[in-house]
């Protein structure tokens, strides 16, 4: 793993907190494919990435981030990893 | 020649248009000591927030009320005097002026907070009798005694009373045989006197229509396909934007005397996830595109998640959802909210596929064709359909 991908075991730690066993962390996984991936428990892993890196998100992100690819993006850009 | 001592007294402050009344949660001094301005005094708590008072000027201070009580917003919750050891021997005696004290936390967004009446001696005296507060008197200047009794009139004659600062107050006394204390919170004892308020005088009615939940899956996932995903709530919150503006009696309340509709549309919705129910609002709801009501709802949800709501977020609600349709719950009765005329609840699909729209309203503002009609509209928004010509 480089230098640039050192949030992406955070990232799953929040992901496993919130959903558990029930779904696959996977780069591809979006939203509305993943039933169990409810509005309730969007906003449940924002906090827990929030508490993870010590980030804030707000409605637009929650908006922004549809699939894991988003979720890894812009947590990548508020920790300044990716530009 | 003999100088008279003042004695100020510190009323409760309106944090927000929809709470009347506030509970005492602790005093930070005691009655006698000095303090200066803007000390925190007390710390008092609404169904939505908890905010310190601050002394509006320096003195000694005085109080007779003890936690757990109850105060109207605009009542005197405490007295200022100039020297020590000269409590108010009669609250109209000495008063000089009313004065708002300070708050400690959000910033209050009421119109009566900025715009507080004035009261003559003898209006405030025929206040307390009929237990009218100036939160009452919203959009009047100064209060006369005139005032007072027209509006007491008008109240007893729609047998809306008015109850006194203290009827709410937490009994200490000893439960019968067989059953114990439920401690409650503040909060709690908050909501249930202003579920109270706005149910006197009220005349609840419920009516039910079911969607054919499927066709709004279906519309709910080519709207996300366009907006990304998207929740059934925030669908309905948006829907409501649109429909509302024809159902101006839905959008309103009835004071007992008169029946008054918003010039604003401001949905709130019901969230309880674990720390307490609370009703964020979404101002200008009619005015806001589905991506908007969406970034709403969620930058709401996450304050409440971060329990950083504050009482601005939640005021001026004009119209409230309840969203159950996610608890498997098929079918319930929302309450009215204080000052509003009508509370929408969302349930969870049946196994027919069917799901229910139910909205209580009063029926001193509107009718059960009206409602009936109120949610035809809303369904056809949420199914997809094009609305009539004219109509949301």
């Amino acid at each position: 793993m480089s230098e640039g991908q050192s949030y992406i075991p955070g990232i799953e730690r929040a992901f496993r907190k919130t959903f558990g066993r029930g779904l696959s962390f996977r780069a591809d996984l979006e939203r509305r494919d993943a039933p169990a991936w409810t509005s309730l428990r969007h906003v449940e892993f924002l906090i827990a990435l929030e508490k993870e890196f010590g980030l804030r998100f707000d409605g637009a992100d929650a908006t922004d981030m549809v699939d894991i690819r988003s979720v890894l993006d812009t947590v990548g850009k508020k920790l300044g990893r990716v530009s | 020649m003999s100088s008279a001592i003042r004695h100020f007294p510190v009323l409760v402050p309106c944090t927000n248009a929809n709470d009347d009344r506030a509970i005492i949660v602790r005093w930070h001094v005691q009655s006698g000591d000095h303090v200066e301005a803007e000390q925190p005094i007390a710390t008092l708590e609404t169904t939505k927030s908890a905010f310190d008072l601050n002394a509006p000027r320096g003195g000694y201070v005085y109080y007779s009320l003890t936690p757990r009580e109850m105060v109207d917003v605009g009542a005197t919750v405490a007295w200022l005097s100039e020297q020590p050891g000269a409590p108010p021997q009669s609250a109209a005696n000495d008063l000089v002026s009313p004065e708002v004290a300070t708050m400690e936390g959000p910033a209050s967004d009421c119109a009566e907070a900025s715009d507080t009446p004035r009261a003559t001696r003898k209006a405030l005296q025929v206040m307390r009798q009929h237990g009218l507060t100036f939160a009452d008197f919203v959009g009047v200047t100064t209060i006369r005694v005139q005032d007072v009794e027209e509006l007491a009139r008008a109240r007893n004659a729609a047998t809306v009373g008015v109850s006194s600062a203290r009827s709410a107050t937490v009994t200490s006394a000893s439960p019968p045989q067989g059953t114990e204390l439920i401690e409650q919170a503040p909060s709690k004892l908050i909501e249930m006197a202003a579920l109270s308020e706005a149910y006197r005088g009220a005349v609840p009615s419920t009516v039910t229509i079911s969607v054919d939940h499927p066709r709004v899956a279906a519309h709910l996932e080519r709207l996300s396909n366009e907006n990304g995903v998207l929740s059934l709530l925030e669908l309905v919150l948006h829907a409501l934007g649109r429909v509302l503006p024809h159902f101006p009696e839905l959008n309103g309340y009835h004071t007992g005397s008169a029946a008054l509709h918003y010039t604003s549309i401001n949905v709130g919705f019901a969230v309880n996830a674990g720390r307490s129910l609370k009703v964020p609002v979404i101002r200008t709801t009619d005015r806001l595109t589905l991506r908007e009501v969406a970034r709403t709802v969620r930058d709401l949800v996450l304050r409440y998640m971060r329990e950083e709501l504050s009482a601005a977020d939640m005021s001026s609600g004009t119209f409230t959802v309840t969203d159950l349709s996610t608890s498997e719950v098929v079918q319930f009765i929302p309450v009215l909210n204080l000052r509003q005329s009508a509370t929408l609840g969302l349930c969870a699909p049946r196994l027919d596929g069917s799901s229910d729209l139910v909205l209580t309203f009063d029926h001193r503002m509107s009718d059960g064709m009206q409602a009936a009609e109120f949610l035809r509209e809303l369904r056809a928004l949420l199914e997809g359909d094009d609305p009539a010509p004219g109509k949301a």
